[in-house]
């Protein structure tokens, strides 16, 4: 073993050092073409100019003003809707996956996706969306919240409190969620109406606005922060309930606790992109092959991840086949699905996950 | 150390623990022993507060287990399970590093911390394995890790469930050596051993379970009768004294 990979495998600072910061240039470098990248692409020269001036660091004045529109009102509140709902959706399954001790949990798998998209999709269904802005993203909180209370709820009244009969009872709640939101599409009363279910129920990211941004950025930057501090209490739960708890760790609160944390950030997640999946299984799965299950590191490289990886789908559906635009969903599904079946395989094959 | 009384334990309908009362010195190494499916699992982590007895009481160091919060719990015990499956790769020294956490504050890890990971790994001649994933072990070595984690959270009680079920013979005994050391070093030691011949050479008093109850409690000589053997796990068995290492040896006919 040279020198620089036994620092790397015994040294913690200096391994969260490198990574985090690997992590930060790699999002910074996909936030950039992100927004410099589109039907009407604009040198990344330029683009770092704008932020900059946006940012009121510098006084420039070498754009045009459509320039300055694309970017400052297109652009950029559609990468940072991605990043949020990128660095929410990995670090939800980050968490999840320690809970569960399954690396092949992902936030969509316990119903709690298919939750706040019933509740985001009630919101448009009685009209609440039309009343107040705030009232979809909150119903869909309140969607996510409930399916995670349902499945503890019923989880915590069987007897046999393991972790098959969680993810069986994941699989329970979302049929229901669906059959649900199903019944909602046939009953709905007007044309408008309809559209507006089927076009959310799409999601995507396409004509997000700084109000979506504000809407998501608190609730999913103050709910990563609180899962990070959770990191070492998810590493001792992935050797099992009897060692946490004989290690010292009050299993039951840590549980509830960062489901439901989970729980919000999924819901806001959803409330303004749909329901985007493989996000929270795939960013992980990358990550921990390469620098191990450690959630102290895991977590704040996901949330980085994550974000990227939401950034580069959705820059891929928008340039891939041109001028036609392509859901960000279809692309996180087409790279996902194919690296999820390869990593089924490996682990099959005897190669830890 | 332990102070046990009426303990009852169901789990589902079934009742697994019928009226258990029992009394351990600190220092003492118990020798859990009993036929399958006798108790000796479910009454070690009722003592670990891993399952919650229906009725009776159990006290840790003179005060109600209920009343330690979890990080008080791990201060005062560690806990050895029988089943040491793993599926995340952490390295072997992360995991011993767990055994730490009731000691440590909030974001903080100290120099101390260190120095007993150190020594409880090289105790356990885990050290030369530190930077291996847990995933690429033996079971055997696993099971030397997770006693490692134990002793490195460093509690006065260490319960321990068949820790030497997949050891060979070499590290039985350095095992259950080191943790005669330990006890004679002032730490309790309650552990389940199948083995009736390593439990009556290291163990100062011996505890049978038979169908949830406690059938005997007391010193080797006490426990170990061809009769009760011939009860309780049905065996004929000749028990004569081990000059060598002046203990009971049982032969099964």
């Amino acid at each position: 073993m040279n020198k620089l990979t036994m620092r790397w495998k015994r040294n913690r600072v200096f391994k969260t050092t490198i990574t985090l910061v690997l992590m930060t240039i790699i999002l910074a470098v996909a936030f950039i073409v992100g927004v410099s990248l589109g039907p009407i692409s604009i040198p990344f020269k330029e683009t770092i100019m704008i932020f900059l001036h946006k940012l009121q660091l510098i006084n420039y004045a070498g754009f045009t003003d459509q320039q300055w529109v694309v970017i400052t009102e297109v652009r950029l509140p559609r990468v940072l809707v991605a990043s949020f709902v990128g660095a929410a959706l990995a670090v939800a399954g980050v968490a999840m996956q320690g809970l569960f001790r399954n690396p092949l949990v992902e936030p969509g798998y316990i119903g709690v996706s298919s939750g706040a998209a019933l509740g985001a999709v009630c919101a448009i269904f009685f009209g609440w969306s039309a009343i107040n802005q705030w009232l979809l993203p909150i119903s869909a909180f309140i969607g996510a919240l409930f399916a995670m209370f349902v499945i503890i709820i019923v989880w915590k009244a069987t007897n046999q409190r393991s972790i098959a009969v969680l993810l069986l009872l994941g699989i329970g709640v979302n049929s229901f969620f669906s059959a649900m939101m199903n019944v909602l599409v046939a009953t709905s009363k007007n044309e408008q109406e309809l559209r507006g279910i089927v076009f959310w129920l799409q999601g995507g990211l396409e004509a997000r606005t700084w109000e979506h941004v504000l809407i998501i950025s608190i609730p999913i930057t103050i709910g990563i922060i609180i899962l990070f501090l959770f990191g070492s209490q998810l590493n001792m739960m992935l050797l099992g309930e009897d060692h946490a708890k004989t290690s010292g760790i009050n299993t039951r609160v840590t549980r509830n606790f960062v489901l439901t944390i989970a729980a919000l950030i999924t819901g806001a997640a959803v409330a303004v992109s749909g329901i985007i999946g493989f996000i929270g299984l795939v960013v992980p799965h990358i990550l921990r092959l390469a620098i191990g299950p450690d959630h102290r590191l895991l977590l704040p490289a996901s949330a980085l991840g994550g974000a990227a990886f939401l950034i580069l789908a959705d820059l891929i559906s928008r340039m891939v086949i041109q001028p036609i635009t392509l859901q960000v969903g279809v692309v996180s599904a087409l790279i996902g699905a194919p690296l999820f079946v390869f990593l089924i395989i490996r682990a099959y094959k005897g190669v830890s996950l | 150390m332990i102070d046990v009384s009426n303990l009852h334990v169901t789990l589902g309908d079934k009742q697994i623990l019928k009226n258990i009362n029992f009394h351990v010195a600190p220092g003492e190494f118990i020798g859990l022993i009993g036929p399958n499916g006798s108790g000796k699992t479910t009454l070690l982590k009722t003592i670990a507060q891993l399952i919650t007895a229906k009725e009776g009481k159990i006290k840790i160091a003179g005060k109600d287990q209920k009343a330690y919060s979890h990080k008080e719990m791990a201060r005062h015990l560690s806990y050895v399970p029988q089943d040491t499956h793993i599926d995340f790769n952490f390295n072997v020294k992360e995991v011993v590093s767990m055994g730490r956490h009731a000691h440590r504050e909030f974001l903080q890890s100290n120099k101390a911390d260190e120095e007993i990971i150190k020594e409880m790994m090289l105790a356990t001649n885990t050290w030369r394995f530190r930077d291996d994933s847990i995933l690429n072990l033996s079971g055997g070595q696993r099971q030397l890790v997770f006693i490692a984690k134990a002793l490195a959270q460093d509690a006065p009680l260490i319960l321990l469930d068949e820790p030497v079920s997949a050891l060979d013979i070499y590290y039985q005994m350095h095992i259950l050596k080191l943790l005669q050391a330990l006890t004679s070093q002032g730490k309790t030691v309650v552990t389940v051993l199948h083995d009736l011949n390593l439990a009556s050479r290291f163990s100062e008093k011996l505890l049978l379970l038979q169908n949830g109850e406690v059938r005997t409690f007391g010193h080797s000589n006490e426990v170990l009768t061809e009769k009760r053997l011939k009860e309780t796990y049905h065996i004929d068995a000749k028990i004569r004294r081990d000059e060598l290492i002046d203990a009971l040896n049982v032969t099964p006919l």
